[in-house]
């Protein structure tokens, strides 16, 4: 009884230094040198080759080209989400980056507290003065990916197996359209949606339902599902242009025409450019497309015509230097 | 029959830390010490400052008051979730079905928090919180039937249902509950401002279900210690054929501790997405409902020490991403070190050590 009791003081004492030293600590705040800092935060691991892969490359970037230093937390779980943003907010990070749209709330619910940092998130239209959105210029690569297959199809079927009915999709199967006809008047773009970007059964079977309408050309825009529809599209002889936002051609190289890429790392540097330079806004949802680098085209299949190469290219150009409107009412 | 069970049973003193003798504590930091050099010595091996690290785990997780809240708010849900624990395994009831019972808190407390607009908040927060409490209670009654019924294993059927539980979560926010617009990743609509629970500091996530837990654990220790319904359950968690030999329906008591503790795991649901979350992600608290097992061991089952444990695991939880962020450990590391943390008080608190500090005190 008396060394519980004894054990109880002790405990209300832990507390109560808790308290005490606490605020003693807090005072100790960390005041860097005059080097540019940026710092990145996960929902996954960035072991996984792909979307938080892309994270870890796109600060690394920074670190290369620009010199900043950098810092990241991976696999954060929801609740300690506020905790580490705010974590590298008062270590002195300028810039902080949150890699996906889950990040939303958190940041906003942060960033008011840190006028001083500079928050942006990946892949979202999050508003604040402080917190800057990114997305890639939707509809480019349809429309070059769209001209690929128009040319090479030769029964005028192209299938387009996409994952959501979402605006950041739709805004490139339109242009798939708009590029298929602008080469190839014949052409019929059919689109179908998985309704997933993972599921590789429903991805099977949306890939199938297209092949039995006698496609000769797949456009596959998706996430997990893609290499075993590619893999399903390869049996049966079908050509197939990938991405979104991988290179596809190590997949299969005598099946992939070409992929559409959108470059994650590019956007890092990108917003990290911007902000070195002073131009960085908040508030704002920053697009990055061709001509920032940030999407592209892949490394061609070897049984792609020369042709069919340079009538993209040139396309290609056109469309950088102004004088090719790829949205095409 | 039950005045004769409330005659005979004496009542069962807690086996607890209010009977140890400081020998033990004398170990317990020991233990953690031990745990701090191992810690040091694989931090020195990959050349990290060891000195840092600690000074930001402290910093991170009671560092000040803001840190303080936030190690409290990870508290939460381990606090109720591992209540509830204590109170089944108290039973006999092993019950490793805490994660699907607390998303399936957290699904009702999204259904009703997020629909209804125009009552009064007070009405609202306390019907998506009562929903929550019924759906985790209620999820939690199926592997009690299932065992009582058919004899089927509580705890392979708890971890079953875990998957269903995460599994339909995940169904209703792609689908039924769906937010409108445009998201990279499902999500559920958002709860209504009126459901969401009150902030208790400003500038922080610490939110009214502190309260919520902290009442629960009173109240679970006054149902423990000074109900019969408490005693029927140690009774019965002892030795079930004696317990029925003395009158008391096992069963029921059985059905009734999965009940409670479905519940709770349904309160630390509802905490987690009216508190701060408020909406339903896939995978909002993915390993919370197991953490919560080692939270109710280590407090012994007993409500207020599972209270201090489960604010040592929220420490080390909120404490390691300070590791991460301002000592610059990788994720991997600060993992090693926090299980080591958990391994060492775990160690402290094994049966041995207890009977063998009551040794060192000169016996008992």
């Amino acid at each position: 009884m008396k060394s519980g009791k004894l054990l109880h003081t002790a405990l209300i004492g832990a507390m109560a230094a808790i308290i005490v030293f606490g605020g003693a600590t807090s005072a100790a705040a960390a005041t860097a040198a005059k080097k540019f800092k940026v710092a990145m935060v996960t929902s996954g691991p960035t072991n996984d080759q792909g979307w938080n892969y892309d994270a870890l490359r796109g600060i690394q970037l920074i670190r290369d080209k620009l010199g900043w230093e950098i810092a990241y937390s991976e696999n954060v779980a929801v609740a300690q989400q506020v905790n580490v943003l705010r974590q590298y907010a008062q270590q002195g990070y300028d810039l902080v980056f949150a890699h996906g749209y889950e990040w939303g709330d958190s940041l906003v619910a942060v960033a008011k507290d840190f006028p001083n940092v500079m928050f942006a998130q990946i892949n979202s239209t999050t508003q604040g003065v402080n917190i800057v959105g990114t997305s890639f210029k939707y509809g480019e690569l349809g429309y070059f990916t769209g001209m690929a297959a128009g040319q090479m199809t030769k029964n005028n079927k192209i299938g387009v197996v996409a994952a959501q009915d979402a605006p950041q999709v739709t805004a490139d199967t339109d242009t798939m359209k708009t590029g298929a006809l602008s080469v190839n008047p014949k052409a019929d773009v059919k689109v179908s949606f998985v309704g997933s970007w993972d599921d590789m059964v429903k991805g099977q079977q949306v890939v199938q339902a297209q092949i039995d309408r006698g496609v000769d050309i797949l456009i596959i825009m998706g996430n997990a599902f893609t290499p075993p529809a590619i893999k399903l599209a390869k049996a049966k002889g079908i050509k197939v242009i990938a991405g979104w936002t991988i290179e596809a051609y190590p997949l299969a190289p005598d099946t992939i025409i070409t992929s559409g890429i959108q470059d994650i790392p590019s956007v890092y540097l990108g917003v990290a450019q911007q902000y070195q330079d002073g131009k960085l806004k908040g508030n704002t949802t920053n697009v990055y497309g061709w001509k920032e680098k940030a999407q592209f085209l892949g490394k061609w299949g070897d049984f792609v015509p020369q042709k069919v190469k340079d009538t993209v290219q040139k396309a290609i150009a056109r469309y950088l230097a102004g004088t090719l409107d790829i949205v095409g009412k | 029959m039950s005045e004769g069970a409330r005659a005979k049973a004496k009542p069962v003193r807690p086996r607890a830390w209010s009977k140890l003798p400081i020998a033990s504590v004398a170990l317990s930091l020991i233990s953690i010490a031990t745990a701090i050099l191992i810690g040091t010595v694989m931090m020195l091996a990959m050349r990290f400052d060891p000195l840092r690290a600690y000074a930001a785990l402290w910093q991170g997780s009671f560092g000040n008051v803001i840190q303080i809240s936030e190690t409290l708010k990870t508290a939460v849900p381990l606090l109720l979730c591992g209540l509830g624990i204590a109170f089944s395994f108290q039973s006999g009831a092993f019950n490793i079905g805490a994660v699907g019972q607390m998303y399936l808190g957290a699904l009702a407390a999204v259904i009703v928090g997020g629909q209804f607009p125009g009552l009064p908040p007070p009405l609202h927060i306390f019907l998506a919180t009562l929903a929550a409490f019924v759906a985790g209670g209620l999820w939690a009654l199926v592997p009690a039937l299932l065992k009582i019924l058919s004899g089927a294993n509580e705890i392979i059927s708890t971890i079953l249902l875990n998957y269903v539980g995460i599994y339909l979560v995940d169904y209703m926010i792609a689908g039924p509950i769906k937010t409108g617009g445009h998201r990279d990743a499902p999500t559920s609509w958002p709860v209504l401002e009126g459901a969401l629970y009150p902030r208790l500091i400003p500038h922080t996530q610490l939110h009214m279900g502190l309260y919520v837990a902290l009442a629960a654990m009173i109240l679970l220790f006054v149902v423990m210690h000074y109900t019969t319904l408490g005693q029927r359950v140690r009774i019965v968690g002892l030795n079930p054929v004696a317990a029925r030999h003395a009158g008391i329906r096992s069963n029921r008591v059985f059905v009734l501790a999965f009940f409670i503790s479905g519940s709770l795991a349904g309160l630390a649901g509802a905490s987690e997405i009216l508190g701060y979350q408020s909406r339903l992600i896939s995978g909002f608290a993915p390993t919370t409902g197991y953490d919560a097992i080692a939270v109710a061991l280590l407090g012994g089952f007993q409500p207020f020490i599972v209270g201090i444990s489960a604010l040592f695991f929220a420490g080390l939880q909120t404490g390691a991403v300070a590791m991460e962020a301002i000592a610059k450990l990788p994720a991997q590391l600060v993992g090693m070190i926090r299980v080591l943390a958990m391994l060492a008080v775990l160690a402290a608190s094994s049966p041995r050590i207890v009977s063998l500090a009551t040794r060192l005190r000169g016996g008992e």
